[in-house]
């Protein structure tokens, strides 16, 4: 039954991670299980696709035929759409998660920690009740109770899978590498995202901790 | 033996604990800033010797063990000194041979006893930093909170498996040029150097092969993800920078993975209605008779046209009175039109049937304003009547009657005889 309800899945396009969709992931990633999904895809003119080495499963275009090349070209001149207001929500968390960013599939996210970490910058908080495109938000409404309907939304979009309800703990899913590839995409055509155009803080803090873990005792 | 000695040495480095750890940590501690009688103290339980002036350093047995202890706690976690053990077993060789030289036999069995020793040593200290280096990459985080610390150690892990890799391969020469200087003089060092060492370099270097693989692939991987969130940091602000913007509009040859993502549109299955298995036909069975009751539908009357009877209207069909009262009226027409004299219509009216169906005012009353009314057809002739109103009696007091009870008919004469009698009055 597991490799039926993988199939379905990939069908409806989902993306198929270990966090999201635990059985069906297991069934394809065995060698019995992929060779099925490759052999049902292909009957219909499709193919198994992964994200990366070990990431979520997806359905994709066999070849770049007349359709896909047109599905691409719609993919690409509506990008936008697919980025917001994902990316906006996820930048959130990364600045409220400081130089502990943890937006990788596995990682995990606690409502009360992210909130915390607000908390502690004005800069976030400010951020975070300036916010747009949160559905059902409310002008009055309180920094937790956004950022709580911020975390719906990202499950909704699928970016992330609730784990616990009574503590709001959720866990990073595998589609948000789809949406990484998007971005790299993104960077990689556009000029207003190379690296030339911007120096990033990151980059400088990078220089001073290698130059830390050079020294032998490595602290 | 007495525990008093051991005992005095162990009150000394608890006495004396900061000036331990101290030297732990770092290596060797100056003669400034420690407390008075410290040194002494601990000089005279054998924990410090001397490193240079007025500097000292930890017994090495000590401070091994130390640091062995230390590797419980995370954030004391390293790789333990292989390259100082291995420089020790050459040490003890040259003094076994020069004890050898000397013939200094109870020197020998020392040397050869500390070699086997450090032999040991050895391979402890190697099997654990492989086991820890292996450990520490296997844990996504180890034991640092943020990512920038896990990029850190990942590179600080590569560089200490690097020297892991050089003592392992000073370990093979300086191992096997021990073992055969051993095995030339027959001291079974040589057979413990082959067990313990030579025996598992192989194996100890495929290890570390596959550690210092996954470690760039960790490293690899830290890189990605620090490219991932500068490109999620520079799309959220080229996006709020430049809110017009909808997408890219041109062709490509190549794309990402992720923008060949297919969807099926959604999938309805059908139930086979001439399916013959057992659980179709019951759950269909289930589904039609959960089906709302069928609407019967109850289709209006139609219309009936209104019928239209037209009076004296000899050639068509419908207008042929039906009524009991045209019937009587017709036969009362014909009666008269072959009577000689006068009929009362009244009289009459007992003679048929049709007229006896209207009540006796209602047929004088009907009989006499229809005879009125001419000419009438009859048999072919046209024919007038004339109509004698019967007058009921005056009421009391009245000279005059209103009403009547009866008319005499007779027919006045033909149409010829008529125009007959208007042309002779005009003449």
């Amino acid at each position: 039954m597991r490799i039926e309800s993988a199939l379905k899945q990939l069908a409806a396009g989902e993306f198929i991670c270990n966090v999201r969709f635990p059985d069906e992931f297991d069934v394809l990633s065995s060698p019995e299980g992929r060779q099925k999904a490759t052999e049902w895809l292909e009957a219909i003119g499709y193919r198994l696709a992964q994200l990366g080495e070990d990431g979520a499963f997806f359905m994709a275009f066999d070849y770049l035929d007349v359709e896909a090349k047109g599905r691409v070209r719609e993919e690409l001149r509506g990008l936008r759409d697919r980025l917001q207001p994902a990316v906006s929500f996820l930048e959130t968390l990364r600045q409220a998660q400081s130089r502990g960013a943890q937006l990788q599939p596995g990682d995990e996210i606690v409502h009360s920690e992210v909130m915390e970490a607000v908390r502690l910058s004005a800069l976030v908080e400010r951020r975070l009740a300036e916010m747009k495109d949160v559905h059902g938000s409310r002008a009055n409404e309180s920094a937790s109770d956004r950022l709580g309907r911020i975390l719906e939304i990202l499950e909704q979009e699928g970016y992330l899978a609730l784990t616990n309800e009574n503590f709001k703990t959720y866990r990073v899913t595998g589609k948000i590498t789809y949406l990484y590839q998007l971005l790299a995409f993104m960077a990689e055509h556009l000029p207003e995202m190379a690296d030339s155009s911007v120096v990033d803080q990151m980059e400088e803090r990078q220089v001073t901790i290698e130059d830390a873990a050079a020294r032998p005792d490595g602290q | 033996m007495t525990a008093g000695p051991i005992k005095d040495a162990l009150q000394a480095l608890s006495r004396h604990a900061d000036v331990v750890e101290q030297a732990v940590m770092g290596g060797t501690i100056g003669q400034e800033g420690l407390p008075k009688g410290a040194v002494q103290a601990l000089r005279q339980a054998s924990a410090l010797r001397a490193a240079g002036e007025e500097h000292w350093r930890l017994h090495p047995r000590l401070r091994e063990y130390l640091q062995d202890h230390l590797q419980m706690f995370p954030q004391f976690q390293s790789l333990t000194d292989i390259s100082s053990k291995l420089a020790l077993l050459q040490h003890l060789l040259t003094d076994a041979q020069t004890a050898v030289s000397e013939r200094d036999y109870e020197s020998l069995e020392f040397q050869l006893a500390s070699m086997e020793t450090a032999v040991y040593d050895i391979a402890d200290a190697t099997d654990r930093n492989l086991t820890f280096l292996a450990g520490m990459v296997s844990t996504k985080y180890g034991n640092v909170r943020t990512f920038a610390a896990k990029m850190a150690q990942n590179r600080w892990y590569l560089r200490q498996s690097g020297i892991l890799g050089d003592d392992l391969n000073r370990l093979g020469r300086i191992a096997s040029h021990v073992e055969k200087e051993a095995e030339e003089r027959g001291w079974p060092v040589s057979r413990q150097i082959r067990r313990v060492l030579l025996s598992r370099t192989q194996v100890w270097q495929h290890g570390l092969s596959d550690i210092q693989t996954q470690i760039r692939q960790e490293i690899f991987r830290t890189r990605q993800i620090e490219a991932d969130l500068r490109n999620l940091a520079r799309a959220d602000q080229f996006l709020a920078q430049h809110p017009a913007w909808k997408g890219i509009d041109r062709d490509f040859d190549a794309a990402p993975a992720a923008l060949l993502r297919a969807v099926l549109p959604k999938m309805r299955p059908h139930v086979e209605p001439t399916d013959g298995e057992r659980s179709v036909r019951e759950e269909m069975q289930a589904i039609v008779a959960s089906l709302p009751p069928k609407r019967v539908h109850i289709q209006p009357e139609a219309v009936q046209p209104l019928k239209v009877v037209r009076a004296n209207d000899e050639n068509d069909a419908e207008a042929q009175a039906l009524s009991p009262a045209s019937l009587a009226l017709k036969a009362l027409k014909e009666f008269i039109a072959e009577a000689d004299n006068k009929v009362s219509v009244l009289e009459w009216r007992e003679s048929s049937p049709s007229a006896m169906a209207l009540p006796a005012g209602n047929w004088v009353f009907f009989a006499t304003t229809a005879l009125e009314a001419g000419p009438h057809r009859v048999s072919g002739r046209e024919l007038e009547f004339e109509v004698e109103i019967v007058p009921n009696p005056p009421e009391p007091g009245r000279r005059f009657s209103r009403t009547f009870r009866d008319a005499r008919v007779t027919v006045i004469r033909s149409g010829a005889q008529r125009r007959a009698g208007e042309a002779g009055k005009l003449s």
